[in-house]
């Protein structure tokens, strides 16, 4: 036998939608069929009387009070619904927290929050990234894009258009640029100084900028132009604008330049603007030999040779000889496993030039393709296309390299690990002790782990903080990326 | 068709005899405070945050939802 | 090559849309019957909201009202001949657009109900709609018993001459400063009208109380619109449709030029469409309903009244009423904010007369570009009632609706046609 329960409020006004959202919840309370809040007027008792809520309590309310009106399977449940229902009447109304204002949809609204915005950093997926960028252009922004799958055509054309509007885009598949001091995407915070970077490669602008620091010198500004951009189709568009405006910046006196070998036509193209500068230059074209450069120029075989090149140290290509363990028996192969494409390419550089073979999926000239060998040294680069499509970078989810990693520790004809583990913005929070993770109680094992760090102490995840942890977990830890491949050659040797 | 060579605008003089280390446009804005649209990633726009540097970031979603169709009749509607 | 100045002409052609929206001075200037306002109402003709419907499609409420009509316009007896009538195609049936009219909800408009005129005093031309019944069992709603038809009978005969007098007497109310003052009063004039609702009678009054002689009358009069907070909401859609039609028919532009339901289709024309509907199933609204109703009793989205929207305000202004904020998910006045926002992702322009107080005076967002809607998949949104879906129960609670993507993404299409663009 259902329980009908009125209680009027005097002169107590809310409004109705509060009403209705009151009369939701107290409608949902254990045992309670029905609930109504309602300002008393006759036209709300009628409604409350045709859905069978009102007693005579509630009859006796007026237009401007409240009638709580409950109907309950019993007394009991009626009862406690009606206590309920007053206690959120007479709570004071908790401020709700404000949701945060909501995010502009597009660039053309980001641009009214924004109207003296001067940079669109672009990270979309591909097919998507070249129409964001031509609108960031036509705004009259520079842009970063760094989206890989971007067409060779709409790179042309995007970098076309930036060039004609003397603006300037930075990749695609550019994860790098240290700008004024101002890390973006993919960077490491590194001290400012006189030394500019115009880099093809993320992890190579990394890697080479914070060498430079660890050396105490400093990055004027580290411009990343992307992986295609000295191709012979695109012929180094940004390169060219990134060279113009190193060349008329007071801050930079030296300029170190990275990328994959180009070709000779290109080569050509840069020395003969090189020649054109006031400027010193360090040229790293990643294992390229012979170069033809003018004066003001050095090449370097190795992003660390860059790095001493431009900020005068000098190189340690010892190897750590004395620590290296002999791979025993039939642990004879060394596996790279690399986030960084110019890492597994200097590990590369590294390898031939001591007359090692190596087989990688995205060989140097010189180097395997990993379908060519069916054993062998292997150092593999994750972040390349076929890994990436339709998957995280491993930079953004180092857990891409667990099961090749695990696979390699569990192998018995591995005899050495080699691993890159880029700290930074934009890197994961603690890099290390995922790796320290996969490791677990590997320790001092074999195949032995060699690793390096790329990163500062300035970096959020602290670069001595990263060492020490993977130190602990029983992995070698060498100065540099360089450092690391002539370690795990010294242990072939050995 | 996919161009190739090398498309150059350069100035008609010897560079060397220019001014040396003066500010060009592009120089200014390597120095001046970034001000950025970050489309994409909230991680970059939230480092950016952590510095200390201007950055709005959009809730971007594919334009027409996706609908290559429609996005390229858009592309041409607007500018 | 033509192409290349498509968006240079598309953005002309709704600058030119925006500068007539924004010139439009409409004033209610008289109440008269609908047959001297739309001279075409001929006998067996009926006018309802949304785009063109055939009898066998409409809704419980929109049949009911059809067929309560007919017997208050005497073309049919009862309601099961009307109905029958209706069925035989003896009715023509027309959307209210088609007439310069709006009507909320069924929005059924015949030649001898009084209709309010609004006139556009910049362009000249005049747009019609009913007189808010009220609250409850009412025709909007479907409603077509004695005492319903008996209140269409007491607005022709007694409230429609009176108001109409009035406003003659008066020389009319200008609207856009009354609508500028609701939304610092907490309207967004289709959920919330009690502001203007208010402002009108007590401009009214005065002049109402010297057209009638009788007390008693009178006395009648101001309680029936006293106890009707939605007094303004015909008032408002009038005027917006006074707004919007000088803006229609501007060529390649991409102004929304009306949005509207008739419970089972959605449609919405476009300035550079001229009067052309592109439809989609009208969506149902979420929302709270009132004591004894649930989602299940709802009826789909209906009525003229997204003409309020379409001109910036509604959903569009909710910012300037929290307390509709309560239907947009847990309810904060944050949000309802974050919601006027988001409709700024879809509009061109803010009309700088009517100001949010709590957005720091910025302007309703205003200009629904079509281009925008299908960019960014943001459709716009709506405060409505919500009716149930039997004929003349009334309403049974009130929320958001969204219109529906696809008449955009249609309307798209066909610009992109017209405008030779593949």
């Amino acid at each position: 036998m259902s329980f009908r329960v009125n209680q009027v409020r005097h002169g107590l006004f809310l409004d109705s939608v509060v009403l209705m959202q009151v009369s939701r919840t107290v409608a949902a309370l254990p045992g309670v069929e029905d609930a109504a809040l309602m300002m008393g007027t006759p036209a709300n008792q009628e409604i409350l009387e045709n859905s069978d809520l009102l007693v005579p309590d509630g009859e006796s309310a007026g237009g401007g009070d409240l009638i709580v009106a409950i109907r309950a399977k019993d007394e009991t449940a009626a009862t406690a619904a009606m206590d309920q229902a007053v206690l959120l009447l007479d709570q004071p109304v908790a401020v709700r927290a404000a949701s945060a204002a909501v995010q502009p949809r597009t660039l053309r609204s980001a641009l009214r929050v924004d109207p003296n915005a001067n940079l669109a950093l672009i990270s979309v997926p591909g097919d998507f990234a070249a129409a964001e960028a031509r609108k960031a252009l036509r705004a009259g922004l520079h842009v970063m894009i760094f989206s890989d799958n971007v067409s060779l055509d709409d790179e042309i054309a995007l970098k076309r258009e930036a060039r004609q509007r003397e603006l300037l885009v930075m990749g695609p598949d550019c994860g790098t640029a240290i700008l004024g001091g101002t890390p973006l995407a993919f960077a490491n915070h590194v001290p400012v100084g006189d030394i500019g970077i115009i880099g093809a490669s993320g992890t190579g602008i990394q890697e080479v900028s914070c060498l430079i620091a660890q050396a105490g010198a400093g990055i004027s500004h580290a411009i990343g132009v992307g992986g295609r951009d000295l191709s012979d189709e695109v012929g180094g568009i940004s390169t060219l604008t990134a060279l113009e405006w190193l060349e008329s910046d007071p801050k930079t006196r030296h300029i170190v330049l990275l990328s994959k070998p180009p070709s000779a036509a290109v080569v050509e193209r840069i020395s003969a603007e090189l020649d054109h500068s006031r400027k010193s230059f360090t040229v790293c074209f990643l294992g390229a030999q012979n170069l033809p450069l003018p004066a003001n120029a050095v090449a370097a075989r190795t992003l660390r040779a860059a790095a001493a090149s431009a900020s005068g140290f000098q190189e340690d290509t010892s190897g750590g000889t004395g620590l290296a363990r002999p791979l025993a028996g039939d642990r004879k192969w060394v596996r790279g496993f690399f986030s960084g494409g110019s890492l597994a390419a200097e590990a590369q550089v590294i390898f031939l030039d001591q007359g090692i073979r190596v087989a990688s999926n995205a060989p140097i000239q010189g180097a395997y393709a990993l379908s060519e060998v069916t054993a062998g040294h292997t150092l593999l680069d994750l972040g390349d296309d076929q890994y990436t499509r339709g998957r995280p970078h491993p930079m953004i989810d180092p857990a891409v390299r667990d099961d090749p990693l695990r696979q390699a520790l569990h192998d018995p004809t591995v005899g050495a690990v080699l691993l890159d583990i880029v700290i930074g913005y934009g890197a994961s929070e603690d890099p290390a002790a995922h790796v320290a993770r996969i490791l677990g109680h590997h320790g001092n094992r074999d195949p032995v782990v060699i690793a390096s760090v790329t990163g500062t102490e300035e970096d959020p995840q602290v670069l001595s903080r990263q060492v020490s942890i993977l130190d602990s977990a029983g992995v070698w830890v060498r100065p540099s990326n360089a450092a690391a491949a002539e370690a795990a050659l010294a242990c072939i040797a050995a | 068709m996919r161009p190739t060579g090398f498309t150059m605008t350069r100035p008609p003089d010897d560079r060397k005899s220019a001014q040396p280390d003066q500010p060009s446009r592009g120089s200014s804005f390597l120095e001046a405070p970034k001000r950025v649209v970050n489309i994409g990633l909230q991680k970059f726009a939230d480092d950016l945050v952590d510095q200390g540097v201007a950055v709005v970031q959009v809730d971007w979603v594919p334009p027409a939802r996706g609908n290559t169709r429609l996005a390229n009749l858009l592309s041409r509607l607007m500018d | 090559m033509r192409e290349a100045s498509v968006p240079k002409r598309i953005n002309a052609a709704n600058q030119e849309a925006l500068e007539r929206l924004f010139q439009a001075d409409p004033v209610l200037v008289d109440v008269i019957p609908a047959t001297e306002a739309i001279p075409a109402l001929a006998e067996h003709m009926i006018l309802h909201a949304g785009p063109p419907i055939a009898w066998g499609r409409m809704c419980g409420p929109m049949r009911g009202a059809v067929a309560g009509i007919a017997m208050f316009e005497g073309w049919a007896d009862d309601l099961s001949q009307a109905e029958e009538l209706a069925s035989e195609g003896k009715f023509a049936f027309h959307p209210n657009h088609h007439f310069n009219a709006v009507g909320p909800m069924t929005g059924i408009t015949t030649r001898s109900q009084p209709v309010l005129v609004v006139e556009n005093r910049a362009f000249g031309n005049r747009a019609f709609c009913t007189l808010n019944e009220g609250l409850g069992k009412v025709m909007r709603f479907g409603g077509n018993d004695a005492s319903v038809l008996a209140r269409l009978a007491w607005l022709r005969d007694v409230l429609g001459p009176a108001l109409g007098a009035a406003l003659r007497e008066s020389g009319g109310i200008p609207l856009k400063p009354l609508v500028a003052r609701g939304l610092t009063m907490g309207d967004e004039m289709h959920q919330r009208n009690v502001g203007c609702s208010s402002l009108v009678v007590r401009a009214l009054a005065p002049a109402l109380a010297r057209s009638v002689e009788d007390h008693s009358t009178l006395a009648d009069m101001l309680a029936f619109l006293g106890a009707n907070d939605q007094f303004f909401l015909n008032i408002g859609m009038t005027m917006g449709k006074a707004i919007m039609d000088p803006v229609r028919g501007i060529d390649a532009a991409t102004i929304v030029t009306a949005m509207s339901r008739n419970g089972t289709d959605f449609g919405i024309t476009v300035s550079g469409l001229d009067d052309q509907w592109f439809t989609a199933p009208v969506e149902m609204p979420a929302g709270l309903y009132f004591p004894g109703f649930t989602a299940a009793d709802a009826n789909p989205d209906m009525g003229d009244s997204t003409i309020v929207e379409t001109m910036g305000l509604g959903g569009f202004a909710m910012a300037a009423a929290p307390a509709v904020a309560g239907f947009v998910g847990a309810g904060s006045a944050a949000e309802a904010a974050n919601t006027t926002r988001t409709m700024g992702e879809i509009t061109l322009a803010r009309n700088p007369e009517w100001t949010m107080p709590s957005l720091d005076y910025q302007g309703v967002p205003t200009g629904i570009d079509i281009r925008l809607v299908v960019e960014t998949g943001i459709a716009p949104l709506i405060n409505t009632g919500i009716a149930h879906r039997e004929p003349g129960v009334g309403q049974v609670g009130a929320g958001v609706v969204r219109a529906p993507l696809d008449c955009f993404e249609k309307a798209l299409t066909a610009l992109a046609d017209r405008l030779e663009v593949v």
